[in-house]
């Protein structure tokens, strides 16, 4: 197949906003199939903000019940007729005890009691440390948390005292309303459920298990004689919303995705079948006018930031927007673009990743976070435009397209048909030449890519091109900068020699250069996908650079700002205050029997 | 979506607040009744002993004559209940009465003069090492034990504290519990089974 869309408009060095009409071509050359599509006022976007049908119905029923609830506590001679009937019916039900059942659901109980909580939890924190889910961890353990609160407190002002006229048999601790074994007992299923559990089939099984878990559990405490119906119904109440609208408010699936089993990719990426594949085919068609034929996952295991995504298009015409008469060629192949997803997700890692570095670095990379997602794919596309202007060869951008408004976004791309990792490729010496133009044409532009890696560079032939500039920086600092060229040097030792590479990055840069390149190199500075490329290749590539250029003393990257130093005091201090939190509530949350 | 969310839950936490409030405001509007013999208000901690032990004859309450004391904790299990007092100061004089199904005096407790034909007391007097003066008493009694256990800083008037304490303390017969859930059900419900 022969890459998307070639044409005069896509060379190794042209600048892509030069067209064969010499008018600008903009950002979207394709032709039309048909009309685009402008959404009117009023109309949902391709995929509309929704929450999933287990959680709605829940909440209808439960603010049903607790409406209802509301109305007739609020009525002493309503709230005392239930009281009564209910404690009747917990008589009437004790009255049919037998000998062997009571036995058994004592001591049935009696486990579920102190074990339910601790076992079902443990279980959750350790799954969620294995798959490093800190977020979902972290949002577990304060649901508990909540949910024994909001429990304690709703026990203290209602007061229930145990049903009347029965043998109690069960164990049981404080207020019978709301039953704080089911109370927690649900918190702890429902928080395992909403962490743990991938979209599909299972997301209805489970909850309509751990209702039907809850109702035994709530059954087993009226037939022991610790809890009236009401209790029960109340405990549901609390020990399903608490967590449940915890999960969905601090960590929903949009930003959070729960996968598993994807090899090379990351919880980053977000699922692309569906609603969503549906969605990204409706978008991209009435906004770029291209017919999506299919919608793939590339399970890039370098890309954190984002969720990458190949389309397959339907065959396109290609306008050159020749005089009135002239034959326009037309092309019958499918074509393959680039696209990249972002969404709230990544807008998170993006967070994550300015912090580490502010803590990192200090000045030398203090900046601040994008508020929304739709201002951090506008700046990867301009970046994409700055870095394409300065003759930087990057993948053509077409534009970008709405999934959800400001929530998701898809920036489109040239799929770079035929290239392949420089990780995997056979580094000459043109292509070594190549590779250090792009950093010599990015300090001439004032660019810095930030990222250096094979996994964001692509080679065809002894051309090279840079990926993923989401990252990169318009006027970086010089450290930044010279960071790039040792990054880049050292992804082309991995394939040659650092020699080879030394001597050709004296045809473009000066010797001082190189050295203040690789006395501002540390680890750190160094990303992690190169970093591993490096200790598999075992030689010590940095200090054969070091050798070979001019002496230069270390450059320090320890800036301190008054920021750096209240984040990195904020950041200890709220891990401890979360730690200490953790430790004196484990009891509290029945983590510990 | 996440708005819509946040909107539907602060409204139902509301309103679930209010009613409870409500819920309790009406319950007052028929004025305080006293459990017979004692100066205790009906209220619930006081059904919620007699449930955690379930054969006790005897209930402890505390009457309103204990002036100046708050709750500082409550716990009421199948194994027992116990209720803490304080006089609310730093350092401040502190309560706990406790019911059990059984219990251990110390060795070193000492026989009080019979006070009821319902119950035994044994008592110890302790000083502390800053100063406080710890009395702890337990009364035995047909299908349970009652535990006061009180500690005045040196700083206070003992004697104002026993005073009141006298006036507040009560071992109620379980038959008082029982009538107060007979009159909060109607008639329809007792204390234990039938």
């Amino acid at each position: 197949m022969t890459a998307p869309l070639d044409g005069p408009l896509d060379g190794p060095l042209d600048s892509p906003l030069d067209s064969p009409t010499g008018a600008g071509a903009g950002a979207v050359d394709l032709a039309l199939e048909r009309g685009l599509h402008r959404r009117p006022s009023g109309e949902p976007p391709p995929l509309p903000k929704h929450l999933d049908t287990p959680t709605v119905a829940w909440l209808i029923t439960a603010g049903v019940f607790g409406i209802a609830w509301i109305v007739l506590a609020a009525n002493q001679t309503a709230a005392q007729y239930i009281a009564i009937k209910e404690g009747q019916f917990v008589v009437w039900v004790a009255a049919r005890r037998t000998a062997g059942l009571s036995d058994f659901l004592t001591t049935t109980y009696s486990f579920l009691f102190t074990w339910l909580v601790p076992i079902v939890g443990w279980a959750t924190i350790v799954l969620l440390a294995v798959f490093r889910r800190w977020r979902h961890l972290l949002v577990f353990f304060l649901s508990l948390l909540a949910t024994v609160v909001i429990g304690g407190i709703a026990a203290i002002l209602i007061e229930r005292t145990r049903p009347f006229g029965v043998t109690i048999l069960g164990r049981w601790e404080g207020f019978a309303q709301p039953s704080k074994p089911v109370t927690m007992g649900l918190a702890v299923l429902v928080g395992a459920y909403c962490s743990l559990v991938p979209p599909g089939r299972w997301r209805t099984i489970v909850p309509l298990t751990i209702l039907v878990w809850g109702a035994v559990y709530g059954g087993i405490e009226i037939y022991l004689g610790t809890a009236h119906p009401t209790d029960e119904l109340t405990a549901m109440l609390v020990g399903i919303s608490v967590p449940l609208l915890s999960f969905r408010l601090f960590a929903p699936d949009q930003v959070f995705p729960i996968t598993y089993g994807k090899r090379g990719g990351n919880t980053a990426h977000l699922d692309v079948g569906g609603e969503r594949g549906q969605a990204i085919r409706q978008a991209v068609e009435e906004q770029l006018g291209v017919t999506v034929l299919d919608v793939k996952p590339i399970g890039a295991e370098g890309s954190a930031g984002s969720t990458p995504i190949v389309l397959k298009v339907a065959p396109v015409r290609i306008a050159t927007a020749s005089p009135p008469g002239t034959e326009e060629s037309p092309s019958d192949e499918t074509h393959a673009l680039f696209a990249k997803l972002l969404a709230r997700s990544h807008l998170r890692a993006d967070r994550q990743y300015k912090l580490f570095r502010t803590l990192a670095y200090g000045r030398l990379e203090d900046e601040n976070r994008f508020q929304t997602v739709r201002r951090l794919v506008q700046q990867e596309d301009y970046l994409g435009l700055r870095f394409a202007e300065a003759a930087i060869k990057v993948p053509k951008t077409y534009g970008i397209v709405e999934i959800t408004p400001e929530s998701e976004y898809l920036l489109v791309t040239d799929f770079l048909d035929g290239y392949g990792e420089i990780g995997d490729a056979e580094v000459d010496v043109e292509l070594i030449d190549n590779a250090l133009l792009i950093v010599r044409h990015m300090w001439d532009a004032g660019l810095a890519h930030r990222d250096i890696k094979p996994a964001n560079l692509m080679t065809k032939g002894s051309e090279v091109a840079v990926i993923d500039v989401g990252f990169s920086q318009v006027r970086p600092t010089p450290w930044r900068q010279a960071i790039d060229l040792a990054n880049m040097m050292l992804v082309l030792a991995l394939r040659s020699t650092p020699e080879l590479v030394y001597e050709r990055a004296l045809q473009h840069f000066t010797p001082d250069d190189i050295a203040e390149a690789f006395a501002a190199t540390r680890s750190i500075t160094v990303p992690s996908q190169l970093r591993q490329k490096m200790n598999e290749d075992g030689r010590d590539l940095i200090a054969s650079f070091r050798q070979m250029a001019p002496p230069r003393e270390p450059i320090k990257i320890q800036q301190w700002t008054w920021r750096r130093i209240l984040l990195a005091v904020g950041v200890f201090f709220g891990a401890i205050g979360i730690v200490l939190l953790t430790i004196t509530n484990l009891a509290a949350t029945g983590l510990i029997p | 979506m996440r708005r819509t969310l946040v909107v539907v839950g602060v409204t139902f936490v509301v309103l679930f607040v209010c009613s409870v409030l409500i819920a309790i405001g009406q319950r007052e509007e028929e004025g305080p009744r006293f459990l017979a013999g004692s100066n205790c208000l009906e209220k619930k901690y006081v059904i919620m002993e007699a449930q955690s032990v379930q054969g006790a004859q005897l209930i402890p309450c505390l009457g309103d004559a204990l002036d100046g004391w708050d709750r500082a904790n409550e716990n009421y299990s199948n194994d027992g209940s116990e209720i803490g007092m304080t006089t609310g100061e730093t350092n401040g004089a502190t309560l706990t009465i406790a019911l059990h199904a059984t219990c251990t005096p110390d060795a070193s407790a000492t026989p009080r003069k019979d006070e009821s034909p319902d119950y035994d007391v044994v008592e110890t007097t302790t000083t502390n090492p800053d100063n406080s003066v710890q009395y702890k008493e337990w009364y035995t009694f047909a299908g349970g034990c009652a535990v006061s256990d009180l500690t005045i800083p040196h700083r206070f008037d003992e004697q104002r504290i026993f005073d009141e304490l006298d006036a507040s303390f009560y071992l109620l017969p379980r038959s008082a519990v029982n009538d107060q859930v007979l009159h909060e059900t109607d008639g329809q419900l007792t204390l234990d089974p039938s």
